[in-house]
């Protein structure tokens, strides 16, 4: 089973490679980093919608986080967005990082929705 | 058992330096189960001051850090102890990051995703080698089982089962026979099996048959008796006797004289030598560990091996794989020796391109880890780093990265069809190379090599017990 944002083989193997006494712990700490790095986001999103200054350090952390993470599951799409959101946080550009956000959140919701319905299938 | 990992819990912690608690939480549950003694930071705050206290000899460091760079926080962990093995951790898109942490001083680096064999094989590697700082006298002795060439380690399934072997039959004093092709590693192997043993804290003598004249074969392994004028002792001691309460490594038995085979033959049947020109016999405490490219039942046939001797020395064989049947290690490796290869020749060389990694990976490898050495001093002598790319290596080489063809297939001759390749080997040898091999295209991973095989994992684990056993 592989659903357009996840490979499920790459998120299996990676629960077999921790063991499956580990398997239900890990996959709850995948889902609260997800949680955490998307709400963190979220943050950064109200704040440029307030007209405030873009905290590139910040939302530079947030994408490469993402990124390892993304890479890590097997979602190489939210992998490239990620990477996306960082080199235009790292290249200050406020204007590109407000139109681009969105689509990383969007994103990072449809790969936990796909990540939570995978952990299900292979833990239960 | 896992010689690269033996004995690790009198290494020194690892600490591992990672923010994403998922990703901290995954790796430090494969260093364990590999038998790491792990310790953890998130930030670069925490990890100096862990560093700071337990001084660990191998760092895994995540360069982006939420309070620090982790390039810093590098910088001040080796300036507080120079000789840690850092390996930083990166992501796709900071490849130019690693390359210069590895600059810095970093020992190697790692890019997400990690596997868990790329993963245990970089700290290995690093273990291995923060070993070799060690002085003698903190060591207890430079020759401990932990002092095994780092070309000798590996983390594919092959490896894995070699090193099980070699531990099973360390303790035994049963002669041990090392099979395998030229440049596989067979003395390595063989003093691995030393090293492992109760006798490693004495010698390990070699003596290579084919490298020592007929005539002076039977002096040289026995000793000689001096003549009249000499000391009063009245023996040179030969190999064997220089061997005494170790072991010896007796290469191409096939070019050893007659007598000497007779001599050798009355040594493993009763536990002493008569030196050349002496009455007297010796008794020596020796333990017989025998290499040979080929199979020495070959040689029993030619008439060139003693039948009687043959079945004294070949009682428990051990196989060395070839490289090209090593996986991923062949990387690994290519890696570990790059590095030693461009401080020998004043070059910057740290990394291979990924389409480097991928022509060494299908690669034949014919002439094994020597080969692999010459490619890579070829490639650090004629050009600069700080990569390894495609064009560097020689153009039959470079081949291997397009055709995508597996080793098997490149070493069949032409003509020949898979079936072919398996020629000369039993059902039962060819069941054990079928499984190992899916076992090894799946990362190691047991029960996806049976679903590719559409068998019950329970039957591939019930077949490894056999081979081991049978193997002992």
């Amino acid at each position: 089973m592989t659903s357009e944002v996840l490979d499920h083989e790459t998120l299996a193997a990676l629960l077999e490679a921790g063991g499956i006494e580990i398997a239900a712990a890990l996959a709850e700490q995948l889902t609260n980093d997800f949680t955490r790095i998307h709400d963190s986001a979220d943050a950064q999103i109200s704040r440029l919608d307030l007209g405030e200054k873009p905290d590139f350090k910040a939302i530079h952390m947030i994408a490469h986080e993402m990124k390892g993470l993304a890479l890590t599951i097997g979602a190489h799409k939210l992998a490239d967005v990620s990477l996306r959101a960082e080199v235009l946080a790292r290249d200050k550009d406020g204007e590109a990082l407000a139109s681009h956000l969105p689509e990383f959140t969007a994103l990072c919701d449809r790969v936990r929705d796909a990540l939570e319905q995978s952990i299900e299938s292979l833990i239960t | 058992m896992n010689v690269a990992m033996s004995n690790q819990s009198t290494l020194s912690p690892l600490l591992l330096v990672e923010d994403t608690p998922s990703l901290q939480m995954l790796y430090r549950t494969i260093l364990r189960k590999a038998g790491y003694n792990t310790i953890c930071a998130s930030n670069g705050q925490q990890a100096l001051a862990k560093f700071s206290e337990a001084m660990p000899s191998v760092v895994l460091l995540d360069l982006m850090l939420p309070d620090s760079d982790g390039m810093v926080v590098m910088r001040e962990m080796l300036a507080l102890q120079p000789n840690t093995r850092i390996i930083v951790i990166t992501a796709n898109g900071s490849i130019n990051a690693a390359v210069e942490a590895t600059r810095a001083g970093a020992h190697d680096f790692l890019v997400k995703p990690l596997g868990d064999i790329r993963l245990i094989s970089a700290v290995a590697n690093a273990h291995a080698e923060s070993r070799r700082d060690l002085p003698a006298d903190i060591e207890g002795n430079e020759h401990t089982a932990d002092a095994i060439d780092s070309t000798f380690l590996g983390q594919s399934e092959v490896m894995q089962q070699l090193y099980q072997k070699i531990s099973a039959v360390a303790t035994s004093m049963a002669p041990v026979f090392v099979l395998g092709e030229s440049g596989t590693g067979k003395e390595l192997c063989a003093r691995a099996v030393h090293l492992k043993s109760a006798r490693s804290k004495n010698r390990f003598v070699t003596f290579n048959c084919s490298a020592i004249p007929h005539e002076l074969q039977e002096a040289e392994l026995f000793g000689q008796a001096q003549r009249s004028n000499a000391p009063a002792s009245g023996i040179k001691p030969g190999t064997m006797i220089k061997a005494d309460a170790g072991s010896l490594f007796l290469e191409n038995l096939h070019d050893m004289t007659p007598t000497v085979q007779a001599k050798l033959l009355h040594f493993l049947q009763h536990g002493t030598v008569a030196p050349l020109g002496s009455g007297d016999q010796v008794r020596v405490d020796v333990r017989i560990i025998c290499a040979a490219t080929r199979d020495p039942a070959e040689d029993v046939r030619a008439g060139k091996l003693r039948e009687d001797l043959y079945y004294r020395l070949f009682v428990i064989p051990i196989h060395v794989p070839p490289l090209r049947a090593r996986g991923e290690d062949v990387n690994v490796l290519a890696r570990h020796l790059l590095v030693q290869i461009a401080q020998e020749e004043g070059k910057t060389f740290t990394a291979l391109a990924p389409e480097t990694s991928i022509i060494f990976r299908n690669a034949p490898w014919r002439g094994n880890l020597r080969e692999l050495v010459n490619v890579l001093r070829l490639a650090v002598v004629l050009h600069d780093g700080p990569v390894v790319t495609p064009d560097m290596l020689p153009p039959e080489l470079s081949a291997h990265g397009k055709s995508g063809k597996s080793a098997i297939s490149d070493s069949m001759p032409t003509g020949a069809t898979p079936a072919d390749v398996l020629s000369g080997m039993t059902m039962a040898q060819i069941e054990e190379l079928v499984i190992t091999s899916a076992i090894r295209r799946n990362a190691g991973s047991v029960p996806k090599a049976a679903r590719e095989l559409d068998i019950a994992p329970s039957t591939i684990y019930r077949k490894r017990d056999t081979w081991a056993s049978t193997d002992e």
